[in-house]
């Protein structure tokens, strides 16, 4: 085919698209619900594997310590906080911090909690015992949170809000509450307020941004000391009996990560693993993407968004040839190649995907992806990479669909014009 | 009247043949329309899914009310309740017996995958030094394999590679097949019952119980589910025997079936005493809920043992009939967690994209024959009679969708349920609903062309 004929091509199936303003509009928004079906789903995937790894991608360190038996940081093992000693002799490494996670044992109990009962609603379970003259009233029904806890001095979560809130939240009974966990078991994010958690009095002074994930509805930082306090069993009889979830271990600038924790594997007892923080992200991801189902079942929604949307550009496609089919006759007439009329037809299909894509990434975007996040607390992100993967499954959706629809013109006959 | 019908008849026979003659263009209509309406059956039956599993265990429990704590948040996530207020409950005389149940998540030691016949113990990773059995002390040599060695992986390959092409596809997406020597424990739902007093309905999971429960009544001796996630190890049974709920050895004594939902990967049942001797569970004089048999079970009988019990308990216990407890244990599964969130949105996002397809179709259809129907008007047909038509067909295409619609999801269903897992099954609600939307989209749609249809003017055709 002669680059001469492209130009005319593309024009034509410009023109042929955009003739009628609202069959415009119809077939674009048909070709944007594809898009839309296929954005969602596979946001939805990405949101299982990101939410579980959030905390973890957000650790300022080069190498992890955990505990041989941890399969995901959603049920945490503990171990001995005395094993990061180890790593500690070793000079390439600057710093080893203890990080704690409960995610079991940690109840909160917010002042806007109600039980089932409407009647029981912002009483004391136990009424009357309790005398404590600044008494709230709190009422029963508490939710399991997620409590992340570590020195506040050693820095471990790379969130800016925690960085700058340093010193407030470094004194006795207080945390700092996740902005995105869920309002509905926890109530509207108190801010200077007392709450619940285990049953003990904690003031909220502050909070942050992290979001929620499958397991947990919102979370809770605190410092160490505050942890061991609420969390007695966690504490041993020394400091390097208290029982840690996770070693963050940050080395010298210009060490070589992989050759350091190649160094520090051999020394370590049986019961504790040093991994690389992406290792650390990999293996958790490797756990939910397979061991949970629901990676595979958004996965088929992207397919099935796909297949619909192939049908939805054939329907289009198919229609507009088909109402086109005397100048397509014509066309052949004056003597174009099918190829060319076939060209001519994929090139509309492609701007139907181009045009459907923005529309459909805009929406998708712009309205059904904050909302969906508002209401699951799930961090959504955006990822290019994404996008171009979906742009790819469009354009392959509509160049297929006009491949189909095109097949009609090859046995389009001139002569039948004058019938 | 009979003048009416007729001619409804005959319009009827227009829509009728307008859509057998319709040839690939309807053709393409019916395949856009039912591919969207499978799209809806798909995203109905992922949210069936939740629900079902949600109400799963509790359906397969023996009980007219239920005792449970304040704190209530799902039957994973029970809170606590005192044995005395179960006890307390089950005096009053419509109440047959009260039973309590424990449930509580416990690290469950997983055999390894692959299983090395040559180490029945899998002991490169034991929690406990000793055999209680035998005294004797077990090896503590290196690991038996390690990370990605490549004896392991080939091993792993011959497994997949005998298996039927599904089933090795299947075996790969759930991470059965995988080599991962870390995750040798993991966390199942232990269930703590009394096994000569075992509170499941009749069925195959008391039948499990009872058939066993001289075994199940000594010590740290469980049931495994069958249909538990295949790291649990049940296939591995007859070989393995390094069993461990969370820190202290067990025996794996029988199996029972229960679906895996959402909630738990897999489970055992226990009694009573080797739950509280072997589980973290903190309060020997407290269960998870206290299960109410009524003697008299027509509903104002409940209802007013409901009240009367209610009456005589402190605020410490809720009381609820069966009815509202699995419409709270639903409502948890499909309107707070994100799995149910997120099928809900894709419901929605089904919904919508179905109606645009439907739409699309009739729109393009109306616009095709416009010059037919401005014909009739020309001959002398009423204004509506092009309106009834459309109407009539849309229908029909509605019907004609809907059929291979629901074959292509029954084939979906059965698909996601073999790979992911996932009891997939097709309500009558969900089939009833998908049915309603595509015929009221459809109806409804057809009516917004009326304007466009009033208007075709026969002069146009010239």
């Amino acid at each position: 085919m002669s680059s001469r004929l492209l130009g005319p091509a593309l024009l034509l199936a410009w023109r042929n698209l955009t003739e009628n303003r609202l069959r415009l509009l119809s077939s674009v928004a048909g070709a944007a619900f594809a898009v839309i079906l296929m954005f969602v789903e596979s946001s939805f995937r990405d949101a299982l594997l990101d939410s579980m790894t959030a905390v973890i991608r957000k650790l300022d360190g080069d190498l992890v310590l955990i505990s041989r038996k941890l399969y995901t940081l959603g049920i945490p093992m503990s171990f001995p906080a005395q094993r990061l000693d180890l790593p500690r002799g070793f000079d390439d490494v600057e710093k080893v911090s203890p990080l704690y996670v409960e995610t079991r044992r940690s109840r909160w109990r917010g002042p806007y909690n109600r039980g089932l009962d409407p009647h029981r609603a912002g009483r004391l379970p136990g009424d009357g015992e309790d005398s404590s003259p600044d008494a709230e009233p709190i009422s029963p029904a508490p939710h399991r949170i997620r409590v992340i806890a570590y020195k506040p001095s050693d820095d471990l979560l790379n969130i800016p809000s925690v960085r700058e809130s340093m010193a407030a939240w470094d004194a006795p009974e207080v945390a700092l509450v996740d902005v995105r966990s869920k309002p509905r078991p926890y109530g509207p994010i108190p801010r200077n307020q007392d709450v619940e958690l285990t049953n003990r009095r904690i003031r909220i002074v502050g909070d942050f941004e992290l979001g929620t994930d499958f397991q947990n509805d919102g979370t809770l930082l605190m410092s160490e000391e505050n942890f061991l306090d609420y969390f007695p069993e966690r504490r041993g009889p020394t400091a390097s009996d208290h029982k840690i979830d996770v070693g963050v271990i940050r080395v010298r600038p210009g060490t070589d990560v992989l050759r350091l924790k190649r160094s520090i594997a051999p020394i370590l007892p049986r019961d504790v693993l040093v991994l690389t923080r992406d290792e650390f992200v990999a293996r958790e991801q490797d756990f939910w993407g397979k061991v949970v189902p629901v990676g595979i079942v958004f996965n088929i929604g992207v397919a099935m968004g796909f297949v619909v949307g192939l049908a939805i550009c054939y329907q289009v496609l198919f229609s507009d040839v088909a109402d086109r089919e005397a100048e397509f006759a014509t066309l052949k007439a004056v003597g174009h190649r099918n190829g060319w009329l076939r060209l001519v037809v994929v090139f509309q299909g492609t701007f139907l995907a181009l045009l459907g894509f923005v529309v459909g990434i805009g929406i998708s975007q712009g309205a059904l992806v904050p909302l969906i996040k508002h209401f699951t607390g799930l961090p959504l992100e955006f990822k290019p990479m994404g996008a171009v993967f979906i742009l790819s499954l469009t354009v392959l959706m509509c160049v297929l669909s006009g491949l189909i629809a095109a097949r009609r013109l090859q046995s389009t006959d001139p002569a039948q014009l004058f019938r | 009247m009979i003048r009416a019908v007729g001619r409804l008849l005959m319009l009827a026979t227009v829509a009728l043949r307008n859509v057998r003659h319709g040839g690939r263009r309807t053709a393409a209509a019916i395949l856009g329309t039912s591919l969207s309406l499978t799209l809806v059956l798909l995203q109905l039956g992922f949210l069936g899914a939740v629900r079902v599993t949600a109400v799963y265990l509790l359906e397969q429990l023996e009980f007219d009310a239920v005792l449970s704590s304040p704190s209530y948040d799902s039957l994973y996530d029970a809170g606590m309740v005192s044995l005395d207020r179960v006890e307390q409950a089950s005096s009053h005389p419509n109440v047959e017996h009260g039973r309590p149940i424990w449930l509580m998540f416990a690290m469950w030691r997983c055999p390894p995958y692959p299983y090395d016949p040559g180490d029945p113990n899998g002991d490169d990773d034991p929690t406990i030094a000793d055999d209680p059995k035998t005294g004797d002390s077990r090896p503590t040599g290196p690991q038996s394999f390690g990370e990605g060695s490549q004896a392991v992986i080939d091993k792993a390959r011959t497994v997949i590679e005998a298996k039927q092409p599904l089933d090795a596809l299947r075996d790969v997406l759930s991470g059965r097949y995988d080599v991962r020597p870390n995750f040798r424990r993991r966390e199942l739902l232990a269930i703590g019952v009394d096994p000569f007093d075992q509170p499941f309905r009749d069925g195959p999971v008391a039948d499990a119980i009872q058939s066993t429960r001289e075994d199940l009544a000594i010590d740290a001796r469980v049931l495994l589910n069958r249909l538990s996630h295949p790291d649990f190890g049940w296939d591995l049974r007859p070989q393995f025997s390094g069993w461990e709920l969370d820190d202290s050895r067990v025996e794996v004594v029988g199996g029972f079936d229960v679906l895996k939902g959402f909630g738990a990967d897999g489970g055992v049942i226990t009694s009573r005493t080797t739950f509280l001797r072997h589980t973290r569970w903190p309060e020997p004089r407290s269960a998870s809920v206290g299960l109410l048999k009524f003697r008299e079970r027509d509903p104002d009988q409940v209802e007013q043992t409901l009240d009367a019990i209610r009456a005589r308990l402190p605020d410490d216990v809720e009381l609820l009939s069966r009815a509202q407890m699995l419409t709270r244990e639903s409502d948890h599964w499909v309107k707070r967690t994100n799995t149910g969130l997120m099928f809900s949105a894709g419901v929605a996002l089904a919904m919508v994209v179905a109606g645009v397809v439907v739409y699309q179709v009739l729109s393009s259809d109306v616009r095709n024959r416009l010059p037919e129907y401005a014909t009739m008007k020309a001959i002398g047909y009423s204004n509506d009679a092009p309106v009834v038509i459309v109407v009539i067909q849309a229908a029909m295409l509605a019907l004609l969708s809907y059929v291979p619609a629901v074959v292509m999801a029954q084939g979906l269903y059965w698909l996601t349920t073999s790979l992911a897992m996932i009891p997939m099954a097709m309500a009558a609600r969900d089939l009833t609903t998908t049915l309603v939307l595509a015929l009221v989209v459809g109806v409804g749609v057809s009516l917004l062309t009326v304007r466009k249809l009033r208007a075709a003017n026969p002069a146009d055709l010239f």
